[in-house]
């Protein structure tokens, strides 16, 4: 149906009062409004909210669900004393970690490192020597022959100690 | 009034808490539900004259419960009375923001003032249900003295609810001649209203 400048009741009402009507209508729909003539919205929430106050136990429910589904509740907070506690107690714990294990780790390293430096036999004077003779640039035969003696001696060393 | 501080009902609430301030979701809801009614016909309502309005305030007030339920410390009162402070300021947040929503929000609560009888607890906002019985016949005397077809226009949209084309139909007028009716029946209602809140206040 559409409205008709012949229509009785609509014949009295002026433009001013058909756009108030169509504001009013807008805002109690639930629609943005913000220039809907005031003393009519109030009115029609007066007779809405004294007539029916109560929320329906179906809304309650959809209400509830919903936060329930979109939130968890938080945990009990500790008290700050026993939360501070706690905090000092880690804290002190990591420092005690850091001195009493790191540390002894780094020296049994290097005295696993010493023990296995002495078990290795040291090089031969004739190794030695050729090797100072090689650093002058002199061709020595014999450095081959001594370096390869001296591999030998050492991985027959290891091969003894991994065993 | 019911005695929310009645060591009983606080007993009662005090078990409750303790176990949804731990994380239990079933006493969250049994909390929610001992008060989400009250919270909403009390303060939301009234302070918003709009039931979606009301609704969402009414989540949004459980939603800052839930956050801030552990630090709550009873204190020797009832926990609504927290509840009830949080949603009032809920309300007052929507009305501020009204301006950019562009909700038409309205509180009732002012309106139903003057014609209230017996004292509001002003600190907690509460418009108590025995109020609105009082305030539902008042609107009735107003409703009486309308022309029948105003008040017709009236009881079709608000108390049963209907659209606006229900209406027309209901009523055998077009959809722009209901929407003028019902303008100048509101208005002829909250003329009544006012004559009866003047003559009301003391």
């Amino acid at each position: 149906m559409t409205d008709t400048p012949d229509d009785p009741e609509l014949a009295a009402a002026d433009t001013e009062e058909l756009e108030a009507a169509r504001l009013l209508a807008l805002a109690l729909d639930g629609r943005s409004s913000p220039q809907a003539p005031r003393e009519a919205v109030e009115a029609a929430a007066l007779l809405r909210t004294v007539h029916q106050p109560e929320l329906g136990d179906e809304r309650a429910e959809a209400i509830l669900s919903q936060l329930l589904s979109e939130a968890k509740p938080q945990r009990q907070r500790l008290p700050r004393s026993v939360g501070w506690s706690l905090l000092w107690a880690s804290l002190s714990l990591g420092a005690l970690l850091l001195v009493f294990l790191r540390e002894p780790q780094g020296n049994s390293e290097q005295r696993d490192l010493e023990a296995l430096r002495a078990q290795l036999p040291p090089p031969s004077v004739a190794l030695i020597e050729a090797q100072a003779a090689r650093l002058q640039g002199v061709d020595s035969a014999g450095y081959e022959q001594e370096l390869l003696a001296y591999r030998k001696q050492v991985m027959s060393s290891l091969r003894g100690a991994g065993q | 009034m019911e005695d929310l501080n009645d060591k009983e009902h606080l007993r009662w609430e005090e078990k409750i808490l303790r176990r949804a301030q731990a994380g239990d979701r079933e006493a969250f809801a049994e909390l929610y539900r001992a008060y989400a009614g009250k919270i909403y016909a009390r303060i939301l309502l009234p302070q918003l004259g709009q039931r979606s309005a009301a609704e969402d305030a009414l989540a949004e007030t459980f939603r800052s419960v839930l956050t801030r339920l552990a630090s709550f410390e009873p204190r020797g009162s009832s926990v609504y009375f927290w509840i009830a402070r949080i949603a009032a300021n809920k309300a007052t947040d929507m009305h501020r923001a009204s301006g950019v929503t562009g909700r038409v929000l309205v509180n009732v609560r002012a309106l139903l003032l003057p014609t209230l009888e017996g004292p509001l607890e002003p600190e907690q906002a509460l418009v108590e249900k025995e109020q609105f019985e009082s305030a539902n016949e008042r609107v009735a005397e107003c409703l009486a003295t309308l022309n029948p077809r105003y008040r017709t226009a009236l009881e079709l949209r608000f108390f049963e609810g209907r659209s606006r084309e229900s209406c027309a139909e209901a009523l055998s007028v077009k959809l722009g001649t209901f929407d003028v009716l019902l303008l100048r029946a509101l208005r002829a209602f909250r003329a009544q209203w006012d004559t009866v809140s003047r003559d009301s206040t003391p």
